[in-house]
């Protein structure tokens, strides 16, 4: 009974978060009445408050509304990340439900190169991505995505190889099926629920990772809002204007624990023998 | 058992050229011709010469390749721009700093995470099994940047207690033998300047530990827990040990290999983690040097770095196999030793 309230928590809160950060990132600009890059020098650092002219989270130090900002860093970061996740579990299910399918020599090249952007520490061959070719919106989908692959290319791979001698794919095979058909009628679809629990953390490692670039100035252009940006430009003034820092922290981490949260309850749900395991 | 052994270690050749390959095919793939990447933007057209020459771009691709592997093996990616000193030099010199808060880090999550897990996994359903889980999910989902500026705001500019950044006082100095500055000061007979390294350490380590201390427990957790319902456990309780005895001869001993994989697996982590916490601590280590060499795109000093991270992690997965083989006599009987 225990554990089932559990996975109801899990749950609620993981759902609330993200509903949370859904109504900032679309009502945030309608509720603030300020535009995100406006600048209002008279009324720089700001506190939060309800009667200071409309900055209901306080202003930065160019006196621009935090609460229109965060609006804007929401959508950059779900944009963002929604993109690089879509790209990565794509590429990583069917390059990896082929590579299992084929097997023999085909698997073991394949694999090579699984390995090799594997043996890259997190993070490290997405900053040399940037430094090689420059900071652009679609470099960054791509930095960010180029180990991400991996590991839905791992399961949808070991899923492949069970499912390639079972009687159904040998029948699909026998009435004509081709490497396509087999592939997407037999094997994606089996792959689909642990791809889903894969995308909810990746998810949430890709929001991370973009504000973690976006802070050191790598990321999307400087003038475009983001919750890292915000983080890195008011460092200097948090003394005394602590609501700099910690309202762009809280967005990012209300993000990543709802997804988190989202996750571990999705997968506990699919999967009662890793839930037993956790317990 | 040598052998398995030495069939591993060998295993990273082909990794490592691959790892080279795929950093040769970024530089070749980036937009503008490989010298003007190479070189600052005001270098004049006998140093653009002497960067073709250096690095072989007037060569056909393979032979570039063969040339980059081999400056790499000599340890030479020749000077870095923003610094004007050698790559591997650049290096050297900051690795121990990382390396000293890497390690501390680890260390301290570990401390704090493994009688956690231990005791979250006996006391299952208790408080603090509660209070593990919530740390673990809070754990990764806190921006360590964020952490790092809240403990500088709290615990720097408003209690005054601790240094914000930085490895030594201004003024400070030691000499280095290690560059490791706990064990310099040690060697250096300054166990005065202790109290004070340390103070500087307390929080970057503390930020690096956070997220892992929660992955490390909940690990630990269910290693515990697993072991716990294997027969052999349900034996050990038939012949009448106490609960202290299973716990120290069965529980712990067949729980290092689980705990050893995630330890292994987070300081993969941390190499890259570290990046960023040594920017928001100005810690003068291997990160913040990279970042600083990305800002001014030095990109002899990015790849020298970058391969540096990149050889440090995989030789740590290598370190990982081998303490199994020293710590599981199963593991040793399986590869034929």
């Amino acid at each position: 009974m225990q554990r089932r309230d559990f996975f109801q928590v899990k749950f609620v809160v993981g759902v609330t978060c993200l509903t949370l950060i859904l109504v900032l990132a679309i009502f945030g600009n309608v509720i603030s009445g300020h535009d995100a890059t406006e600048q209002d020098l008279m009324s720089s650092l700001q506190p939060p408050g309800l009667d200071n002219g409309g900055y209901y989270l306080g202003t930065d130090h160019l006196g621009r509304d935090i609460l229109a900002r965060m609006a804007s860093g929401a959508r950059v970061s779900i944009v963002i990340a929604t993109s690089i996740v879509l790209i990565s579990g794509v590429f990583g299910v069917v390059y990896g439900a082929l590579s299992g399918y084929w097997g023999g020599i085909r698997d073991v090249a394949l694999q090579k190169v699984v390995e090799t952007f594997w043996a890259f520490p997190p993070i490290l061959l997405a900053l040399a991505i940037l430094a090689f070719f420059g900071q652009s919106l679609g470099n960054i989908i791509i930095a960010l995505a180029i180990q991400r692959w991996i590991p839905y290319c791992r399961i949808a791979r070991a899923q492949a190889m069970v499912l390639r001698n079972r009687e159904f794919v040998s029948a699909s095979k026998i009435m004509g099926g081709g490497t396509g058909w087999v592939v997407t009628r037999h094997i994606l679809p089996n792959v689909l629920a642990s791809a889903i629990v894969i995308a909810t953390f990746s998810m949430a490692g890709a929001i991370l990772a973009e504000a973690s670039l976006s802070f050191l100035g790598l990321g999307v252009p400087p003038e475009v809002p983001t919750w890292g940006g915000m983080l890195a430009e008011g460092r200097s003034y948090v003394v005394g204007a602590w609501w700099i820092a910690v309202f762009p922290g809280l967005g990012i981490f209300f993000t990543v624990l709802g997804l988190n949260l989202l996750g571990d309850w999705l997968r506990d749900l699919l999967d009662p023998k890793s839930a037993l395991n956790l317990r | 058992m040598l052998r398995a052994l030495a069939f591993r270690i060998a295993g990273v050749v082909p990794v490592l050229f691959l790892v080279t390959l795929v950093l040769f095919l970024l530089l070749r793939l980036a937009p503008g011709d490989a010298a003007d990447l190479l070189v600052p933007d005001d270098a004049s057209e006998a140093e653009i010469l002497r960067i073709r020459e250096r690095w072989g771009l007037d060569r056909p691709v393979l032979e570039q390749y063969a040339h980059f592997v081999q400056n790499l093996l000599r340890l030479d990616l020749g000077r870095s721009y923003r610094y004007g000193a050698d790559v591997f030099e650049l290096v050297g010199s900051r690795l121990p700093a990382t390396i000293e808060l890497a390690t501390l880090a680890l260390l301290l999550a570990a401390a704090i995470a493994i009688p956690f897990g231990i005791i979250a996994a006996i006391k299952r359903g208790s408080a603090l099994d509660g209070a593990v889980s919530v740390m673990s999910i809070a754990g990764v989902s806190t921006p360590t940047f964020w952490l790092g500026i809240l403990l500088v705001l709290f615990f720097s500019a408003e209690l005054h207690l601790l240094p914000s950044g930085g490895r030594l006082p201004y003024g400070v100095t030691l000499p280095e033998v290690t560059g490791l500055h706990l064990i310099d000061a040690v060697i250096a007979g300054r166990f005065d300047l202790i109290g004070l390294i340390l103070s500087q350490l307390v929080l970057p380590t503390a930020t690096l530990a956070f997220s892992m201390v929660g992955i490390i427990s909940r690990v630990t957790r269910g290693a515990i827990i697993d072991i716990a319902q294997e027969e052999f456990i349900t034996t050990s309780v038939a012949k009448g040990l106490t609960r202290g005895a299973i716990i120290r001869h069965h529980l712990l001993p067949n729980a290092t290999v689980p705990i050893t994989t995630i330890l292994g697996l987070e300081l993969g982590v941390l190499i890259s983690g570290s990046i960023i916490v040594e920017v928001v601590f100005s810690w003068p280590g291997l990160g913040t040097l990279l970042y600083q060499a990305i800002s001014v795109r030095d990109i002899p000093l990015v790849t020298g770095i970058v391969v540096t991270y990149t050889t440090l992690f995989i030789f740590i997965n290598v370190g990982i196999d081998l303490i199994y083989f020293m710590i599981d006599p199963r593991i040793r009987a399986a590869e034929g030793a």
